[in-house]
C-alpha cells in the first residue's frame, strides 16, 4: 500500500511537472521570437527551431541553479525530516495549483507570472505545513524584491542601449556606416556575455566549470571571434545606396531638374535683352521646382537608409532573440524541474536529504516539456505576437530582447527564479521611454503590478487546500 | 492565450493622423473639381461633389473619434496626447473649411462665379490645394521622425512646415488680390458679399493647414 501512494505520487509529479513545463514552452517562449518572426528576421519554422535548440539548452545547462532554490531554497526541507512525504504532497500541490491558477488566469487573459504563481504556491504550503519558521523568509525576500528590480534593471538598460543606438545610428548623417561600425563591438558584448555566463560555473553537467578570470579570458576570446565574423559579414553592406533598385524613386528627377537648372543658366548668359525677362522667369521655376523635388528626395534616401539600418539590425535580433530563448530556458525551466525533482528525491531516498543535484534526467525531461509545448501550442503564439507587434523593429526588438536576456541570465547565475516575461515588459518600456516607440499602453505595467500582489495569496491558498485534499486522499 | 506581452502595443496614433490627412487631401481635390464644374456654365454635378465631401467628411471624423477613443489613459506617447489632439482638430478644420466654402458656394449656385474672376478663383483654388498637398506629406514625415527621432528627419520635417508657411502666405496674397477686383469689378451688391465671403472661406483653408504645421512643430520641440 505505502509503495502504490508513492508510485502514484511520482506519477502526478511527473504529469504536473510536465504540464508546467509544456506551458512554459506554449505561452513564454513567444516573448522571445515573436518580435524576429513579425519584423520578416527569421521564418516561424525556423524560428520555432531555434528557439527549440536554445530553450533546451539553457533548461539542460544552466538550469540546475534556479531549480536547486525553487526546490529546497523557499522552504527548510529540515523542518520535514520525521515526514517526508508530507513535503511530497506539498510540493505537488503546489504544482498543480501554480499550473490551475495559470490555466484560470490564462483564460482572462491577466499578465501573471509562471515563476510568482509557483513561489507563491510552495511559501503558502510551507508556513501552513511546517510554520512560520520553515519559510527562509531571507530568500523569500530577495526573490520578491527581484520580481520588482528585474523589469526595473532590464527596462533601465533597454533604454540606455536603445539611446546609445539612436544617438550614435539613427541621429548620424551616415546611419548605415555607423550601425555597420557598431555591429562587431554589439556582437562582442551578445557573445562574450553568453559565454561567460555558460563557463563561469555554469556548465557543471559538462564538467566546465571555470574559475573566474580563466572564464573571462575565454568569454572576451569567443565575443572576439564572433564580432570579427560579424564585422566581414556586414562589410560588404554598401553605405550609401547605390543599386538601381534602392535608389529613391525621385533621384532621377532630380537630376534632369539639376541638369535644366544648369543649361538654363548658359542659355541666360548667351541671351539678348528682350529674351531675359522670360528666361529668368523659367530659371525662377525650375529653381522652386528643384527646391521642392530635393526634400522629396531627402526624405526617400532617409527612408532608404533607415530600412537598411534595420536589415542590418535583423541579425543582432535573431541573436538577442537567442539569447531571450537561452536565458528563458535557463530560468523557467525550474518552475517544473524545482518540484519535481524535490518529489523525485523524496520517493526515492524517503528523506528529505536533498544533497544530490537536481538530477540530469529531469533537467532533460523539463526541456523536452518545453520544447513539446512551443511544437504543440507555442508556434501558434509566436506567429499571433509576430503579426500583431510591428511596431518592435530589428533595433528596438534587439535593445529590448538583449537587455531582458542580460538580466535574465544574471538572476539564472545567481539563482533567483524571476518572470522573463515582466522583464522583457520592461524592456520594451525602457525603449518605449527612450522614444523608440510611437505609443505603448501603459495599462499593462499596472496589470502587472496587480498580479505581484495577487498571485502570491492566491498561490498560497489554493495550495493549501489541495495539500489537505492530497494528504486526505494518500493517508 | 496568455499574451501579456502582446497588450502592451497599441495602434498608433500617428497612424490615423495621416489617414485622416489622406481625407482632408481629397476633400481638396473635390473642392478644385467643383469650383471648375461652377465656372463651366452648365454644371449638373455639383451636388455630387457637395455629396462627396459630405462623405469624406464623416470619415475624416470617425477616424479622428477613432484616434481619441482608443488612447487610453496611461498611454506612453512620443508627443503630448493633448497636443496631439489639438493638431487634430486644426487638420479637421480645414477639411470643415473645404465643405463651408462648397456649402456657401451653393447658396448662390445659379450665379455661379461671373466670368471677369473665373481665372481668379481657379488660381486661389490651386493656391490652397499646395498647402493641403504639403500638409499630407509633412504628416508622414512627421511620422516618422516621431519613430525615431532622427535629427536628419527632424530638418526635413521643419523645411517641409516652413514651405507650408510660403504657400499659405501665397495663397493669402492671391486672396487680397481677388478681394480688390471682386470690389472693382462687381457692382451688385448680393454678389459682392457673396464672393467677399467665398473668397474668405477658401483663404481660411490654407490659413487651418498653416495652423496645423505650426502645431505640428510645437509637437517637434525639443
Amino acid at each position: 500500500m505505502e509503495i502504490n501512494t508513492e508510485m502514484i505520487v511520482f506519477g502526478l509529479a511527473l504529469l504536473f511537472g510536465f504540464y508546467m513545463a509544456w506551458s512554459v514552452g506554449a505561452n513564454d517562449v513567444a516573448n522571445a521570437m515573436g518580435t524576429s518572426v513579425g519584423s520578416g528576421a527569421l521564418t516561424l519554422r525556423n524560428a520555432v527551431i531555434l528557439a527549440a535548440i536554445l530553450e533546451f539548452s539553457g533548461a539542460f545547462f544552466v538550469g540546475s541553479h534556479v531549480s536547486e532554490t525553487v526546490r529546497k531554497g523557499i522552504v527548510d526541507t529540515q523542518s520535514f525530516n520525521d515526514q517526508p512525504m508530507l513535503l511530497a504532497y506539498g510540493m505537488l500541490a503546489a504544482m498543480l495549483s501554480a499550473a490551475a491558477w495559470l490555466q484560470f488566469a490564462s483564460y482572462y487573459g491577466w499578465p501573471i507570472s509562471t515563476t510568482h504563481s509557483i513561489v507563491g504556491a510552495i511559501i503558502g504550503f510551507g508556513v501552513v505545513v511546517g510554520g512560520a519558521s520553515a519559510v527562509h523568509w531571507d530568500k523569500v525576500g530577495a526573490i520578491v524584491l527581484s520580481w520588482v528590480i528585474s523589469p526595473l534593471l532590464s527596462g533601465t538598460i533597454a533604454f540606455f542601449l536603445f539611446s546609445f543606438i539612436r544617438r550614435k545610428v539613427f541621429d548620424s548623417a551616415t546611419p548605415v556606416l555607423k550601425a555597420k561600425q557598431l555591429t562587431p563591438y554589439l556582437v562582442f558584448f551578445v557573445f562574450s556575455i553568453l559565454s561567460l555566463v555558460m563557463v563561469f560555473k555554469g556548465l557543471k553537467n559538462l564538467h566546465l566549470d571555470l574559475p573566474l578570470t580563466q572564464a573571462l579570458l575565454m568569454a572576451a576570446g569567443i565575443g572576439l571571434v564572433a564580432a570579427v565574423v560579424s564585422h566581414f559579414l556586414v562589410k560588404n553592406i554598401p553605405d550609401v545606396p547605390d543599386e538601381a533598385e534602392t535608389l529613391p524613386p525621385s533621384w532621377s528627377l532630380s537630376l534632369g531638374l539639376g541638369r535644366a537648372d544648369r543649361n538654363l543658366r548658359k542659355a541666360l548668359e548667351s541671351s539678348n535683352a528682350d529674351m531675359q525677362p522670360e528666361l529668368k522667369d523659367i530659371l525662377e521655376r525650375v529653381g522652386r521646382m528643384k527646391a521642392e523635388v530635393k526634400q522629396k528626395v531627402d526624405s526617400e534616401m532617409e527612408v532608404v537608409s533607415y530600412q537598411k539600418v534595420e536589415r542590418i539590425f535583423i541579425y543582432l535580433q535573431i541573436l538577442s532573440a537567442g539569447f531571450v530563448a537561452f536565458a528563458h530556458g535557463a530560468n523557467d525551466v525550474a518552475n517544473a524541474i524545482g518540484p519535481l525533482a524535490a518529489v523525485i528525491n523524496i520517493v526515492k531516498t524517503g528523506t528529505v536529504a536533498m544533497k544530490s543535484a537536481v538530477p540530469t534526467w529531469v533537467l532533460a525531461l523539463g526541456g523536452i516539456g518545453i520544447i513539446i509545448g512551443l511544437a504543440t501550442w507555442g508556434w501558434r503564439v509566436i506567429e499571433t505576437v509576430g503579426k500583431r507587434i510591428t511596431d518592435l523593429t530589428p533595433s528596438r526588438g534587439f535593445s529590448a530582447e538583449f537587455s531582458a536576456a542580460i538580466t535574465i541570465v544574471l538572476a539564472s547565475k545567481l539563482g533567483i527564479p524571476i518572470s522573463t516575461t515582466h522583464t522583457l515588459v520592461g524592456a520594451v518600456l525602457g525603449v518605449g521611454l527612450a522614444r523608440g516607440l510611437e505609443a505603448l499602453n501603459l495599462k499593462t505595467v499596472r496589470d502587472i503590478v496587480i498580479s505581484w500582489v495577487v498571485t502570491i495569496p492566491v498561490g498560497a491558498g489554493l495550495t493549501i487546500i489541495l495539500f489537505y485534499i492530497f494528504r486526505w486522499i494518500f493517508e | 492565450m496568455r499574451i501579456p506581452f502582446m497588450s502592451m502595443f497599441i495602434a498608433s496614433p500617428f497612424e490615423g493622423l495621416e489617414e485622416h490627412a489622406e481625407k482632408v487631401k481629397e476633400g481638396a481635390w473635390v473642392l478644385q473639381k467643383a469650383i471648375e464644374c461652377i465656372i463651366e456654365d452648365r454644371c449638373e454635378d455639383f451636388e455630387q461633389f457637395r455629396k462627396d465631401i459630405d462623405k469624406l467628411e464623416s470619415e475624416a471624423d470617425a477616424v479622428k473619434r477613432r484616434i481619441r477613443g482608443h488612447l487610453p489613459k496611461g498611454t506612453l506617447l512620443a508627443v503630448d496626447k493633448f497636443q496631439l489632439f489639438r493638431y487634430l482638430r486644426e487638420q479637421d478644420k480645414v477639411l470643415d473649411a473645404v465643405e463651408e466654402s462648397l456649402d456657401w458656394l451653393s447658396f448662390r449656385a445659379a450665379a455661379g462665379i461671373p466670368q471677369v474672376l473665373e481665372k481668379d478663383f481657379m488660381i486661389l483654388v490651386e493656391a490652397v490645394i499646395d498647402p493641403i498637398e504639403q500638409l499630407h506629406q509633412m504628416v508622414a514625415e512627421a511620422r516618422k521622425y516621431f519613430s525615431n527621432f532622427s535629427d536628419n528627419q527632424r530638418v526635413i520635417v521643419k523645411d517641409m512646415i516652413r514651405t507650408l508657411r510660403q504657400y499659405e502666405h501665397e495663397a493669402d496674397k492671391i486672396e487680397d488680390a481677388v478681394k480688390e477686383k471682386i470690389f472693382n469689378s462687381i457692382d451688385d451688391a448680393v454678389a459682392v458679399f457673396h464672393l467677399i465671403r467665398l473668397t474668405e472661406i477658401i483663404g481660411s483653408i490654407a490659413d487651418h493647414a498653416e495652423n496645423a504645421g505650426d502645431m505640428m512643430r510645437a509637437m517637434m520641440a525639443k
